[in-house]
């Protein structure tokens, strides 16, 4: 098993996101550990936990492609839902704020419930969607990680966790609609996983932003692990959207100013 | 509250918000008039009608569980049914349509006719009496639940059970319980919401509809999701 | 419970008109670039043919996007306040500067958003011919991301007043979520119908609803030229606007209204609520016969 995804080919392959998911289970907990060690280097982790949101969204467009039929939307909640309970029950109820194994026991406990309830739906409820266990436990496992990982970029300057709790409510909303809002923006019939996933990674991008200007704005008395964040993010965003620009420009029938519509009469 | 109970309270509660997606009327093509139902997905109206239900029941948490629970109800309850009213008016004065339902002749409640006054080619358009007492039924449900969830993780937050074995939860004050456990609500809410919706596939016209033969897939599915977080809850609290 | 005082008063009125405001613009913010359950008219005319040329900003559903906009607006908003009040600016005009602050960075999220999906489903149509018109995009947007602007705007000077006038509570960017994702799925249900079954098929004949073989069948041309998504928030003001105000804003109006009298103790809302929700029910009956009465039967279908 490699580390790294393959880069997509010139023919259409499509990268299984099972693969996804493993490397952004990896990064992921390497960029917790690094913060653990040194807040300060927070603008690393965010780059290593960005590949989760990839993972994630990934997972939506397999589930969705197949007929889902409740609409795209709905699967993003509740993998989001699953992810974002079991982390904050880690995180602030339990007697250690951020110990050694949290990622093992958020990532953990977060696929074996996701996984559970997609087997569910695959064998009680009957979808007939393939490998939807699967891919259930790849949303709820990715949004987990990447929460995890944004809570503590923002408690590492040593914020009290009273003042933490009020960021509860955006971090859960943001990450769901980050997760899929991807699939959901490239409905159609062209729609491919490579645009796809670029677009995860800007929309990444977009939502490390918002919390990094949270991350600036929290009343506590070192705000560079929020700063570095910021920054990062906001290069990162320049970056992906030229990438993604690119290949929307080689997908598009044509790109014009204005014009009449083909087949009505003016 | 004792943490076991509490416990038995987010699992009893997160699967009566499961039931109450089958009862409220919902769908998705509702918004070209041309089925019946409020014009929503029913795992987003149901949560958007859940969560109005707990903003009702905040301001009665700390006066007991009972009170929270029906106010929780009937806040939800007030919300359907202000949403229903205002969008047979718009059906009305908007698309000139009449509230008919596309599952039943005759209305069980009222005895008046469906079919002379739908629309050729719909299935029914805005919601007739009996499809908006279902509506009523199921916010009751819904917003219960919720209130349910919600003021079991409160008091599994506030027992001197657990604050005398852990001193990390000693140490959060009755205001930020009270966040917490509704971000845990709502987290619950969204959680049971979106499994009916796999099982009806996106339309439901409410109790009168053949899906609710298809109960028992929800009921199964929501016990074993509830089940488990209430479990980890639990564990997260009491034990670690 | 506390006693009736002033404050509890102006509170209760002042949560009831903001929710009005509220669910008036949040209903043309929808509009303006095609959201929610009506943009699947809008993604299936190229399907059948039809070039669009509207904004076709598909951000999820209405509720969880309203959720964000008014969560993070929020959230900012707080944390800008608790500065401003160390800075020594007095508490109440720091929320009203902070909750302009949070909004602002919020639209310019929401625009990102809206170009985002804009952008790919045009490249998602390719199989169709559907070109990437500039000004179709270009146009709407400023308008779009305006109220946006102030649907985030109104949503979190809500939560403030609900939380801190009224007593609830909830810390206020979970008031702000909760609002957020109940006006998005009110709007949803009672606005969206007349931007779908009317707006969208002019060309139609008014007085039915749209079955399946017309779906698709939008609108091309408006009243001067071709339509696109600016010419839909005038009109659909008028009414889906008005009707989504009166929803939301009748919900907070009576919710925070039943709690002002305290003739039974606590069950007093509980049992006041009731009693509105009974009224209502009957209010619905009511309507149900007058529409049936004023409209009549189909031609064609009064023996079946």
């Amino acid at each position: 098993m490699t580390m790294q995804a393959e880069p997509p080919a010139v023919e259409k392959k499509e990268i299984p996101n099972i693969k996804l998911y493993i490397v952004a289970m990896i990064t992921g907990i390497i960029g917790y550990y690094i913060l653990l060690a040194n807040p300060n280097l927070a603008f690393i982790s965010i780059i290593l936990v960005w590949p989760a949101i990839v993972a994630g969204a990934g997972g939506v467009e397999h589930l969705c492609r197949y007929g889902l039929g409740t609409g795209t939307s709905s699967i993003g909640y509740w993998g989001t839902a699953v992810g974002a309970t079991v982390v904050f029950a880690t995180i602030f109820v339990s007697s250690q704020v951020f110990n050694l194994y949290s990622p093992f026991i958020v990532i953990i406990v977060g696929t074996v419930i996701g996984y559970i309830v997609g087997f569910c739906a695959e064998k009680i409820i009957n979808m007939k969607i393939p490998q939807q266990a699967q891919q259930s436990f790849i949303i709820t496992g990715s949004a987990a990680i990447f929460i995890l990982i944004v809570l503590e970029v923002l408690s590492a300057g040593g914020v009290n966790t009273t003042a933490l709790y009020y960021t509860f409510p955006v971090i859960y909303i943001g990450t769901a609609l980050v997760i899929l809002h991807p699939y959901n923006g490239n409905l159609g019939a062209g729609e491919n996983q490579t645009r796809t996933l670029m677009l995860a990674l800007c929309e990444a991008a977009l939502i490390t932003t918002v919390f990094g200007i949270i991350g600036v704005l929290l009343p506590n008395a070192s705000f560079i692990p929020a700063l570095g964040v910021l920054i990062i993010s906001l290069i990162g965003f320049v970056i992906f959207v030229r990438m993604w620009w690119k290949k929307v420009k080689e997908d598009t029938y044509d790109v014009v100013w204005t014009g009449y519509p083909a087949g009505v009469e003016h | 509250m004792d943490p076991i109970t509490a416990m038995i309270g987010i699992i009893i509660g997160g699967v009566i918000v499961g039931i109450c997606v089958h009862f409220i009327p919902a769908s998705a093509v509702g918004a070209m008039s041309a089925s019946t139902g409020i014009a929503t997905g029913p795992s987003m109206l149901s949560t958007g009608c859940g969560l109005a239900g707990l903003y009702a029941a905040g301001f009665s948490i700390t006066l007991g569980l009972p009170i929270t629970v029906v106010s929780g109800a009937l806040g939800s309850a007030l919300m359907i049914i202000c949403t229903m009213l205002l969008a047979n008016v718009i059906c009305a004065f908007g698309t000139g349509v009449a509230p008919v339902a596309g599952t039943y002749d005759k209305d069980p409640i009222t005895g008046w006719r469906q079919k002379p006054f739908m629309s050729p080619g719909t299935d029914g358009h805005s919601m007739p009496t009996a499809t908006a007492v279902s509506g009523i039924i199921g916010a009751l449900l819904g917003g219960a639940g919720g209130s349910l969830v919600f003021a079991s993780v409160y008091g599994m937050l506030t027992s001197p059970a657990v604050v005398a074995i852990s001193p990390k939860v000693a140490a959060i004050s009755p205001a930020t319980a009270i966040t917490i456990a509704g971000m845990i609500a709502a987290g619950v809410f969204l959680l049971n919401c979106v499994l009916p919706a796999y099982v009806l596939v996106g339309k439901t016209e409410g109790m009168t509809d053949p899906k609710m033969k298809k109960l028992p897939k929800t009921l199964i599915s929501c016990t074993v999701a509830s089940v488990f977080i209430g479990i980890f809850i639990y564990i997260a609290v009491v034990v670690i | 419970m506390e006693p009736v005082t002033l404050t509890l008063m102006i509170g209760v009125g002042l949560a009831g008109a903001i929710a009005f405001i509220a669910g008036i613009i949040e209903d043309a913010e929808s509009d303006a670039g095609s959201a929610s359950n009506p943009n699947s008219q809008v993604q299936l005319a190229p399907q059948i043919g039809h070039i669009i040329r509207y904004y076709d900003k598909a951000i999820a559903g209405e509720p969880p996007q309203n959720g964000l906009w008014a969560a993070a607006a929020c959230t900012i908003a707080l944390l800008v306040s608790w500065r401003f009040v160390d800075l020594g600016i007095g508490q109440y005009y720091a929320i009203f500067f902070a909750a302009v602050v949070g909004a602002a960075i919020i639209c310019l999220v929401q625009g990102c958003f809206g170009v985002f999906a804009h952008l790919s489903r045009m490249g998602s149509f390719a199989p169709f011919k559907q070109p990437l018109y500039w000004d179709s995009l270009l146009t709407p947007l400023p308008y779009s991301m305006g109220l946006a602007f102030l649907t985030a705007l109104l949503l979190t000077l809500l939560a403030f007043v609900t939380g801190g006038l009224l007593g609830n509570p909830f810390a206020p960017p979970l008031l702000a979520l909760i609002f957020g994702i109940s006006l998005g799925s009110i709007a949803s249900g009672t606005g969206d119908i007349q931007y779908g079954a009317e707006r969208l098929y002019q060309h139609h004949i008014f007085g039915a609803g749209i079955p399946v073989s017309k779906m698709g069948d939008i609108d091309l041309k408006g009243e001067y030229g071709f339509r696109n998504s600016v010419d839909t928030p005038y009109f659909c003001i008028r009414l889906g606007g008005t009707v989504t105000a009166f929803a939301f804003g009748l919900i907070i109006f009576l919710d925070g209204w039943t709690r002002l009298f305290t003739f039974a103790g606590v069950w007093t809302s509980v049992i006041l609520e009731a009693i509105v929700v009974a009224v209502l029910f009957i209010f619905l009956v009511w309507l149900e016969k007058f529409t049936r009465d004023s409209y009549g039967p189909y031609p064609g279908q009064e023996d079946l």
